[in-house]
């Protein structure tokens, strides 16, 4: 996968995390799930910049 | 204004102060030629200017009325920044390239250099953004006003910060007339801000959260009980429909890219594009840190009754009340910098845009009046005071009818309105000038009906006259629900209308509408590469000529010529040579050069002769120009002459660097290479590019991690996996950044070259033992021999000869077995070693070395005198500390040729072995005691002295860290001193 298709592709998964119906599912616990999911995003994205970093 | 009052306005004035002072020294490395803002994680933390007041007392007053809904406006920005790679990039390359400073600049520049364009964007801009700047101050004299008691907020306060607000601005922001070049003391400031009001806003949420609850779990178990489970909820049963968050969430995600202030500190302030992939994690990570307690204030707000004030101000009510002054000074502090640093990054921003497209085109027409720079300047320093003075009459006038979010979520929609004219002209070269101006204004229009006229009638600064009530009031142009349609929720519907007239009228206008030859080179700027822009321009009419002549009429024509010539220096070629493509490349130029200094659209008009000007009007704003243009080259030289030095500095360094026969490795602080020499690359075989930015403990696994932890230097002898063996020094580098200087010199020849040198000299110290011993051996064997011929004589017959025989073979059989011992010894101490250490007992080496020259004859007038203490066995190579023995035990036998006493004591004393060899000889003359170590030097014969000994010794003992030295005097004796660590060499 292409650098630029990676950040496409992690944008569209956390589009749909941050979306119904995924929101919908945990509704009873959507506050929780909403903080973990967004830490985990954002180490997704970390861990995306090194990699890309190193690639180059 | 009571006293309370002066006292927060003095600390809210200090603090200002201390701003100023960050920023100043700030600009001061930056001038010095090291920048501090070039680095990721400032870029990342001035992004979190996007955090204002908003931020810091909305959230929680939106958290304590709608829930879960506030996370929209910092999930969104997290969203988008995992685009910046592919988008904020492609702004940054081409914004560079083409010298632009603003969101109006830019998108004005993709269709065509359009100055209506820029304009209609500036207004949007302004129309939007002021209301969020008055937010700012709105905050912060509601915050005064709670901190010192007073039931109203104090409008003289107000005014007087925005000033002073105002005044920073100015003088970081404006300084210059080129708003090319970067404001480093305003970044650095900001950037320190946001982290005091991240430091404030967690402090407040632990004090809340733990302090006055028992963590997260007990106030929202309590918020449930309290019938306020509802706020922890979405969609059904929530105040945030699926819609309402969806919508939030894209307004969020378009106003971190389309804000004035953003598109300032992101693009316009960037220093180096690969900063954006550190934001692209670190800016989501303080977005998501300074919202981990936004609920927990909430609900404690709620749970807690605090009344008094809205929900907007829990942050500073609660420590307000429950935790004390400094707390609330802290919290109040956090809400002051989130407001400040907006204010400062949007009045720099919104000046910029309004000089580019208002100001310089009306001054253009104005042209002529002396000093006409100054005035210019002047002009943006007082459209800089007038927009925050437009930010705190709307808070003092309107402000009250609305809540911090609602005025925030207005000027979202109106930046996001800039979304289909900035995407759609990035990726789609139809979209054209017609197409985007039409979707504007129709967005445009929908935004200020649907969200600010009903604000505007309500503070009474409309008129509700009967039309305006008609069709407020109507079924079809309710402004709640346009054309009728309900459900899409307060900001989801204006944003649905706007967006779709937007994208509707931008496309279907762009596709039914021709485009100019300029529009078309530049969507092929901002879509596809440069190159086919060079294409397109081939049959460009231009000649050198005529650029450098429309340049001169500006600039005038020795800054005209220096431009043209540089470009052909820089191209290596000569007028006359000039391809279509060069021409376009050198107008280019050329345009930027004007650009810089009057923006992108009126430089553009400028180039392109549409200006209609007399030839008097012509002169007087030639002259104008040049003014600027002066100014601007004096910098410019000044610039490339820091350059150049800073070029030469860094030739000069590298050269140094790359052509050391040491191998010379930098890395990061997470241990990635960012350097590694030639000499590296001698001694790995692995290349420079290779090694770049992977981690040093996968390249070199064989350096020890301690190595490369805590701020010590290192310096230690390493072995890698062939066998080869190292010495490394590894020191921290100073700085924010991190990371350590390695310096590794390969000396496995060095270390086989003292191998031999040690067995030479042991070789020669076996010469010497020699002739020593050898009578040692001659005696026995002469008394073997005498033996052997008187028993040969014998006939056996006699019970005497019997009893002799077996007298003499005893005898023989001593003397045997102590030539035997002899030539063991010799044969030990001659034979080549491993360099290996082992544990050994050093009280051991010593008698074995004692015992070895007490053979020698020369010894026999020596008196030795041994003392030795248990010692810990120790890692050494026993044949290097026999050596260093012996060496000296050899000298002391040479300082006492007719005889005398050696004292050797050895001891274990306070973490060290301690070894003494007194002699009772010669003793050394003081001129030359300070050079008995040195290699070669010798006070013996040369037949009897290499000079190595001493030498040799030193090299040992210093292999082992530890020390010797030597106390003398002529004609007592001399005293060798050996000091080993014992905790360094102990197993």
């Amino acid at each position: 996968m292409k650098n630029k298709e990676l950040w496409i592709f992690i944008f569209l998964a956390g589009l749909l995390g941050f979306s119904w119906p995924v929101l919908a599912i945990v509704r009873d616990g959507v506050g929780t799930y909403l903080f973990v999911f967004w830490a985990l995003f954002i180490g997704l994205a970390a861990v995306a910049a090194r990699a890309g970093g190193r690639q180059r | 204004m009571n006293i309370h009052s002066v006292y927060f306005l003095g600390i809210a004035l200090a603090y200002l102060v201390l701003l100023f002072i960050i920023a100043y020294y700030a600009e001061n490395r930056e001038q010095a030629g090291s920048s501090i803002i070039n680095n990721p994680y400032v870029y990342s933390f001035s992004l979190a200017v996007y955090c204002s007041s908003w931020t810091f007392y909305g959230s929680v007053g939106k958290a304590a009325t709608s829930g879960l809904a506030f996370l929209t406006i910092y999930i969104g920005p997290t969203l988008m920044a995992v685009l910046w790679p592919v988008v904020l990039k492609k702004v940054i390359r081409i914004s560079r390239a083409n010298n632009i400073t603003t969101i109006s600049d830019f998108i004005g520049s993709r269709y065509g250099k359009s100055l209506v364009v820029s304009a209609v964007v500036t207004l949007i801009a302004v129309a939007g953004v002021i209301p969020y700047l008055g937010l700012q101050i709105k905050a912060v004299m509601s915050t005064f006003a709670i901190m010192t008691g007073e039931s109203r907020s104090s409008s003289i306060v107000g005014l007087i910060l925005t000033i002073v607000v105002g005044v920073f601005a100015i003088i970081f922001g404006a300084r210059h007339l080129d708003s090319s070049e970067r404001h480093s003391g305003v970044v650095f400031a900001i950037a320190f801000e946001s982290l005091v009001k991240l430091l404030a806003f967690v402090t407040v949420g632990i004090f809340v959260t733990y302090g006055l609850f028992h963590g997260f779990g007990d106030i929202f178990s309590k918020i449930r009980l309290a019938g306020f489970g509802h706020l922890l909820l979405l969609g059904s049963g929530s105040k945030t429909g699926y819609g309402e968050w969806f919508a939030l969430n894209f307004l969020s995600m378009m106003a971190i890219m389309f804000l004035p202030r953003q598109f300032q500190m992101s693009v316009v302030e960037n220093y180096d594009e690969s900063h954006v992939t550190t934001a692209l994690w670190l800016f989501p990570l303080y977005l998501f840190l300074i919202n981990l307690f936004v609920l927990p204030i909430a609900f404690a707000g709620i749970l807690k009754g605090v009344t008094g004030h809205r929900a907007d101000y829990f942050v500073l009510t609660l420590p307000l009340q429950y935790g004390g002054r400094v707390l609330s000074l802290f919290a109040f502090i956090g809400g002051f910098s989130a407001a400040v640093s907006m204010i400062i990054v949007s009045s720099i921003a919104l000046s910029t845009m309004i000089m580019h497209s208002f100001v310089m085109p009306g001054i253009v027409s104005l042209s002529g009046m002396p000093r006409y720079h100054a005035w210019v300047l002047n002009i943006k320093r007082l459209v800089i005071l007038m927009i925050v003075l437009l930010g705190y009459l709307f808070a003092v006038y309107i402000g009250e009818f609305y809540s911090l979010v609602d005025i925030g979520l207005r000027s979202f929609e109106a930046v996001a309105l800039f979304a289909p004219a900035f995407f759609l002209g990035l990726y789609w070269r139809r979209g054209n000038k017609a197409g985007a101006l039409a979707g504007l204004i129709a967005g445009f229009l929908v935004w200020f009906y649907t969200l600010m006229m009903p604000g505007l009638v309500k503070a009474g600064v409309m008129q509700h006259n009967s039309l305006v009530q008609w069709m407020m009031n109507s079924r079809a142009l309710a402004p709640n629900a346009l054309f009728g349609v309900q459900g899409l929720g307060k900001w989801g519907g204006p944003l649905v209308w706007s967006m779709l007239l937007n994208v509707m009228l931008y496309v279907g206008v762009s596709v039914l509408t021709r485009r100019s030859k300029d529009e078309e080179i530049q969507s092929l700027v901002f879509v596809e590469s440069y190159d086919k822009v060079k294409e397109l321009i081939a049959g460009s009419s231009y000649t050198v000529g005529d650029i450098e002549g429309l340049l001169a009429q500006y600039i005038g024509s020795t800054e005209a010529y220096d431009t043209v010539q540089q470009f052909l220096i820089r191209k290596d070629t000569t007028r006359d040579r000039l391809t279509p493509r060069e021409l376009f490349e050198l107008r280019s130029d050329a345009e930027m050069t004007l650009a810089g200094a009057i923006g992108t659209p009126m430089a553009s008009l400028v180039f392109e002769n549409k200006l209609e000007l007399t030839e008097h009007e012509r002169e007087d704003l030639s002259r104008s120009i040049q003014g600027i243009t002066r100014n601007l080259r004096s910098s410019r030289q000044e610039l490339t002459e820091r350059n150049r030095e800073l070029m030469y500095l860094k030739e000069f360094s590298e050269n140094i660097i790359e052509s050391a026969p040491v191998g010379i490795i930098t890395v990061d602080g997470l241990l990635r290479v960012n350097y590694w020499n030639r000499e590296m690359e001698r001694m790995t075989g692995v290349r420079h590019d290779e090694a770049i930015n992977r981690s040093i403990l996968l390249l070199l696994p064989w350096i020890p991690n301690h190595v490369l932890i805590g701020d010590e230097e290192h310096e230690l002898t390493v072995h890698d996996q062939a066998g080869s063996t190292f010495k490394l020094k590894a020191s921290p580098l100073k700085g924010s950044l991190g990371g350590y200087v390695i310096i590794i010199e390969d000396i496995s020849e060095k270390k086989k070259m003292e191998e031999q040198l040690l067995q030479t000299s042991k070789l020669a110290n076996i010469g010497k033992l020699t002739a020593g011993i050898a009578h040692e051996i001659g005696n026995p064997l002469a008394s073997i021999f005498s033996l052997v011929q008187e028993l040969m004589a014998l006939n056996f017959r006699s019970k005497q000869d019997l009893t002799f025989t077996v007298e003499s073979l005893n005898t023989i059989n001593n003397h045997v077995e102590r030539i035997a011992r002899i030539v063991r010894s010799l044969g030990d101490f001659a034979r080549v070693h491993t360099s290996e250490k082992t544990v050994t007992d050093i009280s051991e080496i010593l008698d074995r070395t004692l015992s070895l020259v007490k053979y020698d004859k020369r010894f026999r007038h020596i008196e030795f005198n041994r003392q030795a203490d248990s010692i810990p066995g120790m890692l050494v190579n026993p044949d290097q500390i026999q050596q260093v023995f012996l060496n000296l035990i050899l000298n002391a036998l040479d300082a006492m040729p007719g005889g005398g006493r050696l004292d050797v004591r050895m001891k274990a004393n306070d973490g060290f072995v301690e070894i003494q060899f007194s002699d009772t000889g010669a003793g050394i003359d003081p001129a030359v005691i300070g050079r008995i170590f040195d290699p070669f030097f010798t006070t013996k014969p040369q037949s009897s002295g290499t000079g190595l000994g001493l030498n040799i010794c030193a090299t040992i003992i210093k292999e082992y860290n530890g020390n010797i030295s030597v106390e003398s005097r002529k004609g007592e004796g001399t005293t060798f001193f050996i000091k080993l660590p014992l905790r360094e060499n102990i197993r």
